[in-house]
């Protein structure tokens, strides 16, 4: 599904014996880990596997501690990003959607988006320049994909949990980044958005490459075609979501956790692993 | 399937339409700005000449000042409490030049002419009572007031600039920001109230000369009425468009959410910094016109309760509007000067509770409580129905 590169599989980016060190505590330990340009790629993994800390490394948030991030733009030399900062890795077409909404709550949808287009990024440019046709019609292009044609004039802070999710998509969209890496998009969706969500990510899986963190299985298997197990800061696993359900080491991961979960029984959190672990 | 495909259909053509005119100027919005602002050239008509007008002038330079300080804290929410420092350069470099005018105009040199400087020049009496020998180098240009106007403006931003790209580079945000912006300006009011031989110390420079431009001497205060609002009414415009414009936009999102704005790729301290930057321009026209309108300066515009006292003008007037900080000038020191003239002392008290019941009960300001009201009279009108999610 995710495969539609137009020439041979190429690396979009591959982070090199990284490992993020906070005091300590590993949140990453000399992960080894790459996407191909086109891909739609899961990432899953119990909590504190390091799947927000990957995102952070590679958009420039977190510094490694050791080793590189290459990133490979379309028809431009890698770079190693990991020591650019977070705007400078996003002019070079990294997008990232936070795992909470985080448009802004005193611009319309409109707006949200059109600060997002692909544009020159400079003070002079935004204090002269006006939107052009090609603009405007990608606006309402993605306004339509979001489904928020009708709120274009609303405020973002008035808009339903659901639907900033999908503004930041949709900001996402009208970035136009190479490389997009989105956490946690359907947390706090009913499963009527959550799929509605999937059918986003899946069209912009057309034209971009995806990078999408998520515990939900249910969601993970209407998107996913390739999934990869982290645990504790290091690859576990990556296959087919097929693959990746029958490898021993990720059972044991999770049975684990399902063991220890046991006698406290039925919290949402232990519920979801006992999903997960049925669906094993 | 293409990804439009299903979408194509003509109501969605016409939310097109209807969304790109409606996202384009406001134009209502900006005939209401208009006529406000052409209101403010019409008090000169009735306000008595003497007494009156010259505080009138004042305030109007306070609301320039005032809407230095919204561009900065209401639009990108940098909450600065040392704006007075751009305020008083501006207010010091036509201080100094209509100082040693009036110098010039007493001693009566025939000799020298109004605008003639040299090493003879006449002194300033706190010059003279600090007993230099002569006029200082670095201020005997100043003299000539086109040079005083153009340092007034340049200065001032290339401070702001300097001081914004330091403290925006280095990520000081938040309270660390307001009291970094506070400690700079207590420096500056303690350099000129103790150099009191170059700067006129603590009394700062009272008995000014009459601002006088291309040989037209402002010695009614209606004219120079008509040059402050212009310029006031000029500067309140160029914001206006600035925050029509995407950088204004920007700005509004670096105050929501400054992370994500990096994380689009903007680099938000150079817009911060612009923003700054423009912002001391303003403050330090609107300290030159206040010095023009008073005939005096003095160090308080560089006390840190002047630049409090901006700060709440805007509070009080609305921020994150540009009528609101012209609006809470007039009102809030119309309201000092009656106050004072009747409880000496009391104001400093009822300003602080003013502040507080604006906070708790209005804050959005004078001009965000209108805006709210006229939501709530229109309710039945505009109220959309209840988002199905």
């Amino acid at each position: 599904m995710g495969f539609q590169s137009k020439t041979v599989p190429e690396t979009i980016i591959e982070v090199q014996e990284v490992t993020v060190d906070f005091g300590g505590f590993k949140a990453i330990n000399e992960l080894n880990f790459s996407i191909e340009r086109g891909e739609l790629r899961v990432v899953i993994g119990p909590n504190g596997a390091g799947k927000t800390t990957l995102l952070d490394v590679i958009t420039g948030k977190t510094r490694p501690t050791h080793g590189r991030v290459v990133f490979q733009p379309d028809s431009r030399p890698a770079i190693d990003v990991s020591d650019y900062s977070a705007e400078q890795i996003a002019c070079l077409g990294i997008g990232r959607k936070f795992q909470t909404p985080n448009v802004f709550k005193s611009l319309s949808v409109l707006e949200n988006l059109s600060l997002s287009l692909k544009s020159p990024r400079s003070v002079f440019w935004s204090l002269f320049c006006r939107d052009s046709a090609d603009s405007r019609a990608r606006l309402q292009e993605v306004l339509d994909i979001i489904g928020l044609g009708s709120k274009a004039h609303q405020n973002a802070g008035t808009l339903a949990h659901g639907e900033k999710q999908w503004l930041e998509l949709g900001m996402l969209m009208a970035q136009d980044p190479e490389l997009l890496l989105v956490d946690e998009p359907v947390a706090g969706m009913t499963p009527r958005e959550s799929e509605r969500t999937g059918e986003l990510l899946l069209a912009m899986a057309r034209k971009h490459t995806l990078l999408v963190i998520d515990h939900d299985m249910t969601f993970v298997r209407q998107i996913a075609s390739k999934v990869t197990v982290l645990h504790e800061g290091r690859l576990l696993s990556q296959g087919t979501i097929r693959e990746v359900q029958e490898n021993p080491k990720v059972i044991e991961v999770y049975l684990g956790h399902h063991k220890v979960a046991k006698r406290p029984a039925t919290t949402p959190q232990h519920a979801g692993v006992n999903v997960l672990v049925a669906k094993i | 399937m293409t990804k439009s495909a299903p979408e194509t259909t003509v109501p969605d053509t016409h939310t097109e339409n209807s969304a790109i005119e409606a996202s384009g100027f406001p134009t209502g919005r900006f005939v209401v700005f208009l006529v406000l602002l052409g209101c403010l050239y019409s008090p000169a008509f009735f306000l008595d000449p003497f007494y009156r007008l010259p505080q009138f002038n004042r305030f109007l330079a306070l609301a320039l000042f005032a809407l230095s300080v919204d561009l900065i804290w209401g639009y990108t929410g940098l909450l600065s409490l040392g704006q007075g420092l751009y305020f008083g350069i501006g207010g010091y470099f036509i201080a100094y030049s209509l100082k040693l005018q009036k110098a010039a105009l007493d001693a009566g040199n025939p000799a020298f002419g109004r605008y003639d400087w040299g090493p003879d020049m006449a002194m300033t009496d706190y010059m003279f009572q600090g007993q230099l020998n002569e006029v200082p180098l670095l201020i005997r240009p100043l003299i000539n007031i086109y040079t005083a106007g153009f340092l007034a403006v340049l200065v001032p931003t290339l401070v702001a600039t300097f001081f914004g790209w330091i403290v925006f580079r280095s990520g000081i945000k938040g309270v660390y920001f307001s009291l970094v912006t506070q400690a700079l300006v207590f420096a500056v009011f303690t350099i000129i109230s103790t150099q009191r031989s170059y700067t006129g110390g603590v009394d700062g420079q009272p008995g000014l000369a009459n601002l006088e431009l291309f040989e037209f001497e402002f010695k009614n205060y209606f004219h120079l009425n008509l040059v402050i609002v212009t310029i006031l009414c000029f500067f309140a415009l160029l914001s206006f468009f600035l925050i029509q414009s995407k950088f204004g936009k920007i700005l509004t999102a670096i105050r929501d959410n400054e992370f994500r704005v990096t994380a689009l790729g903007y680099d938000t301290a150079m817009y911060k910094a612009f923003v700054f930057a423009f912002a001391g321009l303003m403050a330090g026209v609107a300290g030159a016109l206040s010095v023009c309108a008073t005939k005096s300066a003095g160090p308080q515009f560089f006390s840190i309760e002047e630049s409090i006292t901006v700060v709440i003008f805007v509070a009080v007037g609305g921020r994150g509007t540009l009528i609101g900080p012209i609006l809470g000038a007039l009102l809030v020191s119309v309201g000092q000067d009656r106050i004072n003239s009747e409880f000496t002392q009391a104001w400093p008290i009822i300003l602080g509770c003013l502040f507080i019941a604006v906070v708790v009960f209005l804050p959005d300001g004078i001009v965000g409580g209108l805006t709210r009201a006229a939501k709530w009279f229109n309710r039945p009108a505009l109220d959309p129905e209840p988002t199905p999610t």
